[in-house]
């Protein structure tokens, strides 16, 4: 028997510690309530703003907290809570779009085309237009480029915690975020024919 | 990692990073859904329960219950291509290809005023609800049926909004922007015809 004493804690103290200790002591139900109602507004967001129309993003989202239930007890504690919370959504995300596109042909454009250098358009784009208009053009990125833009700027994860996400390297996430940045702003451009 | 050129760079990459930060913060889950999620676990457990009658027809009644969720307005766009005359629709994976003498069929669901624009290298080619292609018959629901005549790469649009959308005027680039700042939602389906 290891004492405890030498037992490393494998992560300092997680953000949902109390939900953590409610499943530990088999609370179920307050902690599946509790977690619902710190985390059910923002991965809603994010849920809805990746599938984009594709799938049923309420299906999906709740599915999400379905599952985390189910697992909660098994949770090794490998990142913080919100970190694997947010592991399981961008599973079912992807696995939403790619049951949607059994439904239909799309041609994945990976990465948007870049025109040659052109002079800015002269006027400015207003914050409510570029939104919109942004929300467009973050869904002709890849899937897996898309869920990686709103883990890093809507959900504001670090590119380590974004690595046990998505299973990936942080500098892998990182230069993939970071091509993205222009070819969105090129997509927005092109689209309202103003400067970003 | 490359570094933008300019402080004009820099600054329209922030302003895209802060919007996005803000993207769909209107966005609220649907009335009810913990009570679903709620519902969803009773029925996943149920069916490790001894009381198998009794706990069964418990969790058909809250499955019922949870899959009768109210309809919400979320914008869908789906594509079927037929290969060929009298033959099976084909979906997914399996058509990879269009050409010619096939037909596609678009499907859009949204809010109350909804379009469909087809463009065949950027040039409008046919637009629902206006064109005779298309099908209003059902009220949740724009459809167009068409079969290609050349080939060429081909997008789709599918647009949804509360208010009137913008006639299309015939150029992609165009119809997208004037619909933009009409705030409609848009969708893009591309596919190349060969």
């Amino acid at each position: 028997m290891v004492s405890a004493a030498f037992v490393a804690p494998l992560m300092a103290e997680d953000p949902d510690e109390d939900i953590l200790q409610l499943t530990a002591a088999g609370k179920r139900d307050e902690a599946i309530s509790l977690l619902m109602k710190r985390h059910g507004e923002g991965l809603y967001r994010y849920v809805t703003v990746a599938l984009r129309g594709r799938g049923n993003a309420d299906d999906v989202h709740q599915r999400v907290f379905i599952e985390a239930d189910r697992d909660l007890r098994r949770f090794a504690r490998r990142s913080t809570l919100r970190t694997w919370l947010y592991g399981i959504a961008r599973h079912r995300v992807l696995d939403a779009i790619k049951a949607d596109k059994r439904h239909e042909r799309v041609e994945p454009i990976d990465e948007l085309e870049l025109p040659e250098d052109s002079p800015a358009p002269p006027e400015q784009l207003d914050d409510v237009r570029l939104q919109q208009v942004l929300a467009m053009c973050l869904d002709r990125l890849g899937d897996h480029v898309r869920v990686a833009v709103l883990l890093r700027y809507q959900q504001g994860f670090s590119y380590e915690d974004m690595a046990r996400v998505c299973n990936e390297k942080a500098g892998t996430l990182q230069a993939r975020v970071t091509r993205a940045l222009p070819a969105l702003r090129e997509c927005i451009e092109r689209r309202t024919k103003h400067a970003v | 990692m490359s570094e933008p050129t300019s402080p004009q760079d820099a600054r329209a990459l922030e302003r895209i990073e802060k919007a996005l930060g803000g993207l769909g913060g209107e966005l609220k889950p649907p009335a009810g859904w913990e009570a679903r999620v709620m519902a969803g676990r009773a029925a996943e457990r149920a069916w490790w329960s001894w009381s198998i009658p009794l706990v069964a027809v418990a969790a058909a009644a809250l499955l019922i219950l949870w899959l009768r969720q109210p309809a919400q307005p979320t914008m869908q766009l789906a594509l079927e291509v037929s290969h060929g005359q009298g033959e099976t629709k084909v979906r997914g994976d399996q058509a990879q290809d269009v050409h010619l003498g096939d037909s596609v069929a678009a499907r859009v669901k949204g809010r109350a005023h909804r379009a469909l624009w087809f463009y065949l290298n950027d040039q409008l080619l046919l637009a629902c609800p206006q064109d005779p292609a298309c099908n209003t018959d059902d009220p949740e629901q724009l459809r167009a049926t068409w079969q290609p005549k050349a080939v060429g790469k081909y997008v789709v649009v599918a647009l949804s909004s509360a208010q009137a959308i913008p006639a299309p005027t015939g150029s992609l680039d165009a119809d997208l922007a004037a619909a933009i700042n009409a705030r409609a939602e848009l969708l893009e389906r591309r596919f190349e015809v060969r």
